[in-house]
């Protein structure tokens, strides 16, 4: 039994549907972060789990109780806000405890709660501040505070994050995670920041247009993403998705033209035919920039001219374009590494990678194929299962 | 071009012209000086006159031949009736209209500040006796009053609430609650949409937070909505109550000089043209200034509202 699920959840405004036929089960005691774009419905979802919107249809369940008619504060359910909604005219010590004084708690009861949350936040000494009073942060803690003290069956997080500069946003970043962890609370945590949802999360939950379009653990969506949407959304800098076109399949291999780069040999994909389009996903980290001489044998070539290089410290950004294709068409790439390459912009270069290292998608986006071992897999065995054809010059 | 290179020189000329701060300075008294200039001329000077002519025996048209008679007007106003019956009908008109203007303002406000179809129509509708020139509503109100053709006694007979027309406007008792009436059918709106803005203000996640914590509709308003739009009622309290002092207009159109509902301001302007008394009438001009002075004053201790606060 999980600690919230959700079935065939449909939302509707009027006639725009926001939601459909979302279903989820939430295991009891996980951290499960709900990302994507703005617009695809993931606020809605929180806010139909809260009760602060009522689901057109389906059934949501909180701790084995059908909750999907009751009022929010009987659906044993706190929500942090992204505005934090703190009460301003009551003092930090008021914000927590007047739910609580409703509900009835006797005034001890209501003392000891509130000073255990504030110890844990850290917040003890601004039990008496208003909430003008405070930073930023400080009301995050505050808005963290007044959702603990209610010891809920499900927290829920709005965004909670995104109102705070970049250092405070990962401090409370693993603030919450060890929170989560110490207090094995189940959550489920809404934000449209995928590096958050990555450095957060048990279970992303990656929604697009009202729907969920993949549900799993964090390398598993990066190692074996379901369709071209999640393989973007997922991972910084994102993947690169390069045309290819389907020159012979049989049940031996499966040869493909990829856009301004040459043949590639991979392995059989069941139910394409020549002449078929696909796409090429592939993480900049398995690009490398060198020599098609000494490369191993395995790798693909692509000639593309540099345009731009970002040096972040730790790691180094080229953004490349390709050679133009077939078409006439020019590709966007980007290769990060850790070492800096030394390239210039306007530099002609070869973008090396394992063949091995491409996702395929199919023309409807869907995944045909992903690394075997998934993408931090060991490419020399990758390599092994598939190798790349001489790459005939770009055009021919 | 030019004025800049001068700025320029002047300010990285140490033994030259002005510091920058100084300048400043005296670039704001520039700005301010026209403000000033005509704050004087209408304010301050108008007032300090009627207070050098209430020390008087000024009459009207013959100021110039007026003596200094110390504090006597301020002696016999005191011992004069008809000015504390003035002063008790203003107190009865402002407190009373006032009050039923806020509570009804507020009400008028939720509902304007709720989510429902015509919402912008009943907005501009609520706003027309506003808008409406105060003589038309004043003469409109007297005449609905009327106790042989007036609407209100032909309502009220209808429905069965009197039996017999009632003169409202020439019964002691019932022309002030006529007055304070419409009075708080014109100015109810301005209450209104003072109290709206505050209300929009509010957060709506405020709102929702309240939700989660369970609070009912009646406590969010007590606990929550009252207590954030308190300080904006408050300015909106004292600006009415400082109008409703100083009522003149409505209570002359509708009952003229009657005692029953003479305020301060009309016993002032009695005595100043009809009396043609310009010392005892600027003695009584001068008293109105304190009280709604001393009003304003209790009322922000009261309040405990910063005069900063009252003036945004």
């Amino acid at each position: 039994m999980g600690a919230v699920s959700l079935r065939k959840i449909t939302k509707r405004f009027g006639g725009v549907e926001v939601l459909r036929d979302v279903d989820l089960e939430i295991a009891e005691g996980s951290l499960v972060v709900v990302v994507g774009p703005s617009g695809c419905g993931k606020s809605t979802l929180l806010r139909l789990v809260a009760g602060l919107e009522e689901a057109t249809s389906g059934v949501i369940e909180i701790a084995g109780r059908d909750v999907t008619r009751l009022p929010p504060a009987a659906r044993r359910i706190a929500m942090v806000f992204q505005s934090y909604a703190l009460y301003p005219h009551m003092s930090v010590y008021d914000n927590m405890a007047f739910g609580l004084r409703l509900a009835r708690h006797d005034k001890a009861a209501i003392r000891a709660r509130i000073t255990e949350a504030a110890r844990m936040l850290q917040i003890e000494h601004l039990l008496e501040r208003k909430p003008r009073a405070l930073s930023g942060g400080q009301r995050q803690r505050v808005a963290m505070g007044r959702a603990l003290v209610r010891e809920p069956a499900v927290f829920l997080f709005d965004e909670p994050l995104s109102n705070l500069d970049a250092a405070l946003r990962v401090g409370m970043r693993l603030e919450i995670a060890r929170l989560q962890r110490e207090l094995g609370a189940t959550m489920l945590y809404v934000t449209h920041d995928q590096t958050e949802a990555m450095t957060l999360a048990q279970t992303i939950v990656v929604m697009r247009n009202g729907g969920i379009e993949q549900v799993g653990a964090p390398l598993e969506l990066y190692r074996r993403p379901r369709n071209l949407f999640v393989a973007g959304f997922i991972g910084t800098p994102a993947m690169n998705v390069l045309p290819a076109r389907v020159s012979a399949s049989d049940s031996e291999v499966t040869l493909l033209t990829i856009a301004g780069g040459g043949e590639v040999r991979v392995s059989p994909l069941a139910g394409v035919r020549a002449g078929e389009h696909l796409s090429v996903g592939l993480r900049p980290e398995r690009i490398r920039l060198g020599a098609r001489e000494g490369a191993p044998s395995g790798d693909a070539a692509l000639a593309a001219t540099v345009a731009h290089v970002e040096h972040l410290g730790a790691e180094t950004h080229v953004y490349l374009n390709t050679a133009a294709d077939a078409e006439g068409k020019s590709h966007p790439l980007t290769a990060s590494s850790r070492e800096p390459p030394d390239v210039q912009p306007g530099q002609p270069v070869t973008a090396l990678f394992p063949v091995g290292a491409c996702h395929l998608f199919a023309a409807d986006g869907n995944a045909l194929s992903t690394p075997a071992g998934g993408d931090d897999g060991d490419a020399a065995a990758a390599a092994e299962r598939s190798t790349a054809a001489p790459a005939p010059p770009a055009g021919s | 071009m030019t004025a800049q290179a001068t700025v320029h020189r002047s300010a990285g000329d140490p033994s030259g012209a002005m510091s920058l701060a100084r300048r400043r300075t005296r670039a704001a008294w520039l700005f301010l000086a026209p403000t000033l200039v005509a704050l004087a001329a209408v304010g301050l000077w108008p007032l300090a006159r009627t207070v050098w002519l209430s020390l008087t025996d000024a009459r009207l048209g013959q100021t110039g031949l007026a003596r200094f008679v110390g504090l006597d007007n301020y002696r016999l106003l005191i011992g004069d009736p008809e000015w504390w019956n003035a002063v008790w009908n203003t107190l009865v008109f402002a407190v009373g209209s006032v009050a039923i203007e806020t509570a009804l303002g507020v009400v008028f406000a939720l509902v304007m500040n709720a989510r429902f179809r015509g919402r912008t129509l009943v907005r501009a509708a609520i706003l027309v006796p506003w808008a409406i020139p105060l003589v038309v509503s004043g003469k409109m109100w007297a005449w609905m009053y009327n106790d042989l053709y007036g609407v209100v006694n032909a309502a009220l007979i209808g429905v069965g609430l009197i039996s017999a027309p009632v003169a409202w406007l020439a019964d002691a008792d019932l022309a002030m609650v006529a007055i304070i009436a419409t009075d708080v059918w014109k100015t109810t709106p301005f209450m209104a949409l003072l109290v709206l803005a505050a209300l929009q203000m509010v957060p709506n996640d405020v709102y929702e937070a309240a939700r989660l914590d369970g609070v009912s509709p009646v406590r969010v308003f007590f606990r929550i909505t009252l207590p954030l739009i308190r300080p904006v009622l408050l300015v909106a309290i004292i600006f009415r109550t400082l109008d409703a002092l100083r009522i003149f207009d409505l209570v002359y159109i509708m009952t003229s000089n009657s005692r029953q509902t003479a305020t301060m301001s009309i016993f002032a302007r009695r005595e100043l043209v009809e009396f043609a008394d310009v010392g005892y009438g600027s003695a009584a001009s001068v008293l109105i200034f304190l009280i709604v002075g001393a009003v304003t004053l209790a009322y922000l201790r009261a309040a405990r509202l910063r005069p900063e606060e009252a003036a945004r």
